[in-house]
């Protein structure tokens, strides 16, 4: 009996844990659904999205961009959240529960803000430790007076503070910023804390766009030199679709182990697309086939999800930190070196060195693996296959027919040669005797 | 027609004291008698030809299910300045299924910004003209029939006819010369080089000005019609022939050099029956005209060329060295070098500029740093000069495209005559499709086929100029594709010739028919006079004979 009662007890153990494990998986992929953030929504003017896209992305968010041509209200069923430009879209967001960002000065004045253009001034941004050179503007609008929690600072020559950004019940407002500037960045803090995203972001260095034909010692000695100061960076690689077997491709294999092993995190730059890709399902593949060839070279590709937000060292040179670690910012950064640039990249590094930056190895967060580098010989005797064209028809027979041409024509020349050179001396024999 | 028009007719004059009535009389009756003169002059072979071959064009082209080329995406840089547009723009199938009759006309502004890239074109003119015949005819001001522009290029084909099948069947036996003539109209009425006569395609304007123009030539080596007569007529096809497409940039030239030299060989039959002092006089005269005609079409050549928008600079230039340079080179690597270019630009070996994913944007200021700016159309011809094997690879490449005369991809037929997508004619095809699946697609056919004919006119010098000139053009258009855009978009290059080798052919194997019944004829008569004289001599030697 009691053998029997055992074996119950662990019948009913088993079937309580396969009923946990069960719930676990029906729970677990409910939670993913809910943990699955709802793409932000942009909406905007054409070529205002680039700048919007690039924060969001640097965010670590899932978006979709629609044109202002392309928008439907209906869009906004797909979503919990709204950057736009444009007013008539901020107030269908309003009125479908959404709070929305208002980025711009395309929205009037109500009970929560009012801005005011102002005119020939000077600004000062600063956010947290942040801030950056004095600026002079032609225009700018401001929020003048707003019912909310005030985000950043813009100091107006003798006009004095006034808010960034507003954060407001009915929605978000950010009047002004200007690409290359703090208020880019600090644009990105506000969408950071928009989207209710947690941590923080990690600087890298970038060396991008490396093409096959790009300049392969230059690169070795960048790695070399940021190696050297224990700088991590990535490089971004343009794929390559064809003729991966030819000698220049083994060469870029090899200079791509080489700043592999110097802790080099090896990316895959988006492909360059000339018009609208047609056959996506293609792309895909040819792709593929460019990391698989890749990982054959003992080459390995990491991958990049959403693009870290590029910080030009002409921005970064322009913005001051209270402290002396500069510190760093909500979202991800990378800052390209100029490989071709009138700095080296001993001073570019120097530069980096200086700011006390605190600059990332973007590896570490999918492997651990260390690389090494190990040269590998090029077949310089390759052989290349040309392109040949469809086999005419009868072409054997008029190869032979011209060949037996050829023969006849030929011999034709040889013997009507020699009977002339025999004809004139039997004709100056005759006649000049 | 119009040559027997501009013909001079020496009449008698006759310088009686007549009545003002009297005079009017005689003046009349001296135009009747030029008219039936002149129509006495007409060709019969040539009428015949032409004749039937405006039949068999109007069938093919005017008459359902109407027969025309579908947009390859090339259209729209020919209708836009002339304010037309594609009434199936948003079609899925807009390219290469159907061969559309009817376009839209502009009714506002005409909104395009694209002109940088439109073309310049001798075919503009034409198309206008057929615009206005389309609203004369039709109550439809917003719809342009495609079936007029057709008409205008039958009526211009039929003057070539005409010129071509005279200048063949002159001297010909008269059942001979209708057999060359019927020939003619089976190669030239092809309706593989027809159907372009219902398309935007300027290679149908193309086709029709290049043959008036070697027939008028040729015409001027028979001495048969006033020289400035035919000098005109060479040069206003030569001229819309050069600037139809610019492409033929090379043609203009290459006419201009055959002119230049065929005034020093021909004789003006006007000048025959001057005395010799006024016929040198008349012949430097007719020399130096010639020169400067022949300098012009030279110039308008280079001035095409030069006209060429940027844009399909840089696309010949990319393909030049990715489907030409690279692509023959048994050592990518070794030609890149030659230029003192980087060889790892090796991996673009094959691309193509229209490529929507390329490894680099042909227009990426890097490529213009390192790449383009490294090579030009002079130190591609110093390459294949250098290294003739790959260049004669690059011919035999080329030659797979030879004589395919109709672009396979395109469709012949309108949407609403409820043919397939892409579907293409048969009517009045036969030869076209025989040259596609039977004439060798050798360089060294080629070669050897031009140094037959032209040893066969070795004695005719004027003759020989002229198809050498119509020879060089051919190859030009080949040869210049292939040094300046490698071979892509070679079918398209390789229209010219292909009509040259045909027309050349038609007229050899005429003069091969012409050699051989003359001969017969001869022969003939030869066996007569010897036959008559035999029985003579029989006669006389019977005679005293019988006398004994």
């Amino acid at each position: 009996m009691s053998a029997r009662r055992g074996v119950y007890r662990r019948l009913r153990a088993l079937l309580a844990a396969a009923l946990a494990i069960i719930a676990a998986f029906a729970v677990y992929p409910a939670a993913s659904l809910a943990e699955q953030e709802k793409p932000v929504l942009i909406v905007c003017e054409s070529g205002e999205q680039f700048l919007l896209e690039a924060l969001l992305s640097a965010c670590s968010t899932p978006y979709t961009a629609v044109l202002r041509a392309d928008y439907n209200k209906e869009a906004l069923g797909y979503t919990d959240k709204v950057v736009t430009t444009l007013a008539d879209v901020a107030s269908d967001a309003i009125k479908s529960g959404i709070t929305p960002l208002c980025v711009g000065d395309g929205f009037p004045g109500n009970n929560s803000v009012e801005f005011e253009t102002v005119y020939n001034t000077s600004v000062e941004v600063s956010f947290e430790e942040h801030t950056q050179i004095t600026r002079f503007i032609n225009s700018m609008s401001v929020l003048s007076a707003y019912n909310g929690e005030a985000f950043g600072k813009l100091t107006l020559g003798t006009r004095g503070d006034y808010p960034f950004a507003a954060i407001c019940a009915d929605a978000w407002y950010v009047p002004w910023f200007m690409d290359g500037d703090l208020s880019y960045l600090l644009l990105g803090e506000l969408i950071h804390r928009y989207i209710e995203a947690d941590g923080v972001g990690e600087m890298f260095v970038l060396i991008d766009e490396i093409y096959p034909f790009s300049d392969f010692e230059a690169i070795k000695e960048a790695a070399d030199v940021l190696y050297s100061n224990g700088i991590p960076f990535i490089a971004r690689i343009m794929p390559v679709y064809t003729n991966m077997d030819y000698p220049s491709f083994q060469r870029y294999a090899d200079m791509l182990r080489y700043i592999q092993a110097k802790n080099a995190s090896i990316v895959v730059h988006d492909p360059v697309v000339i018009g609208e890709v047609t056959d996506a399902e293609l792309l895909s593949e040819n792709l593929a086939t460019f990391d698989e060839t890749l990982e054959e070279l003992n080459i390995f590709t990491l991958p990049m999800p959403f693009r870290p937000l590029t910080l030009p060292q002409a921005t970064l040179a322009n913005l001051g930190s209270e402290n002396k670690p500069f510190g760093s910012f909500a979202f991800d950064t990378m800052i390209p070196l100029e490989l071709d640039g009138e700095r080296t990249v001993l001073e570019q590094t120097d530069t980096l060195n200086k700011r006390w930056l605190t600059i990332g190895s973007y590896m570490e967060r999918y492997t651990s693996e260390r690389y090494l580098y190990a040269p590998v010989e090029v077949n310089e005797d390759y052989t290349y296959l040309l392109i040949k064209g469809e086999a005419p028809i009868f072409e054997n027979f008029f190869s032979v027919g011209n060949n037996v041409l050829l023969v006849i024509v030929g011999s034709s020349l040889v013997v009507f040669t020699a009977l002339f050179f025999i004809g004139y001396r039997l004709y100056r024999r005759k006649f000049f005797r | 027609m119009v040559i027997w028009l501009f013909t001079e007719y020496k009449g008698e004059r006759m310088e009686a004291n007549l009545s003002s009535d009297a005079k009017a009389r005689r003046k009349q009756k001296v135009n009747i008698l030029r008219i039936e003169q002149r129509l006495k002059t007409l060709s019969f072979p040539a009428v015949l030809a032409t004749v039937i071959s405006i039949i068999i064009v109007s069938i093919a082209l005017l008459f359902e299910p109407v027969v025309g080329l579908a947009d390859n995406g090339d259209f729209y840089r020919i209708i836009t300045p002339v304010n037309l547009y594609k009434l199936d723009r948003n079609s899925d199938d807009e390219f290469m299924s159907y061969a559309s009759t009817r376009f839209g006309v502009l009714e506002y502004y005409n909104e395009s910004q694209e002109g940088s890239a439109l073309l310049i074109s001798s075919h503009t003119p034409f198309i206008v003209l057929a615009r206005a015949l389309d609203s004369i005819f039709t109550n439809d001001p917003l719809v342009f029939d495609i079936r007029f522009l057709g008409a205008l290029m039958i009526l211009l084909f039929a003057f070539a006819m005409y010129l071509i099948i005279d200048y063949v069947t002159h001297g010909i036996q008269r059942y001979a010369a209708l057999f060359v003539a019927l020939m003619g109209v089976f190669v030239l009425a092809d309706t593989g080089y027809t159907a372009f006569f219902n398309s935007f395609f300027a290679e149908g304007l193309v086709y029709i000005s290049y043959i008036i123009a070697i027939a008028s030539a040729l015409l001027m080596t028979q001495n048969r019609y006033n020289a400035y007569t035919m000098l005109i007529i060479f040069m206003i096809s030569s001229i819309i022939l050069t600037a139809s497409k610019q492409q033929n940039a090379p043609t203009g030239v290459i006419l201009g050099l055959m002119l230049a030299v065929l005034g020093f060989l021909i004789k003006d039959p006007k000048t025959q029956e001057l005395a010799s002092e006024l016929k040198k006089r008349a012949r430097t005269k007719m020399r130096a005209i010639f020169a400067v005609c022949g300098a012009a079409l030279c110039v308008i050549g280079v001035a095409s060329y030069l006209l060429i928008p940027q844009e399909y600079v840089t696309i010949n230039a990319y393909h030049a060295m990715t489907r030409g340079i690279m692509m023959t080179s048994t050592d990518p690597e070794e030609a890149l070098e030659h230029f003192d270019i980087s060889e790892q630009y090796d991996l673009l070996n094959k691309s193509i500029y229209y490529e929507e994913t390329p490894l680099i944007d042909p227009e990426s200021p890097k490529l213009k740093a390192e790449f383009y700016s490294n090579y030009s159309f002079i130190s591609i011809c110093t390459y294949y000069i250098t290294h003739f094997d790959a260049f004669l690879r690059m011919l035999e490449l080329s030659m797979d495209n030879v004589w395919l005369v109709r672009p396979a991809m395109l469709g012949n037929f309108d949407r609403d005559a409820g043919f397939e997508p892409g579907a293409q004619t048969t009517f009045f095809t036969a030869y076209t499709d025989f040259a596609r699946r039977s004439m060798p697609r050798t360089i060294g056919f080629v070669v050897i086929w031009g140094l037959v004919i032209l040893g066969c006119c070795w004695k005719n010098k004027p003759k020989m100029l002229v198809l050498g000139a119509a020879m060089c053009v051919g190859l030009s258009q080949m040869i210049v594709s292939i040094i300046g855009a490698g071979d892509a978009d070679i079918s398209k290059h390789i229209f010219l010739f292909n009509v040259t080798f045909d027309m050349i052919s038609f007229i050899a194997i005429s003069a091969v028919i012409k050699s051989l019944f003359t001969h017969l004829h001869f022969s003939k008569a030869k066996q007569k006079r010897v036959k008559k004289s035999k029985s003579k001599q029989r006669g006389q030697e019977q005679a005293p004979s019988q006398a004994i």
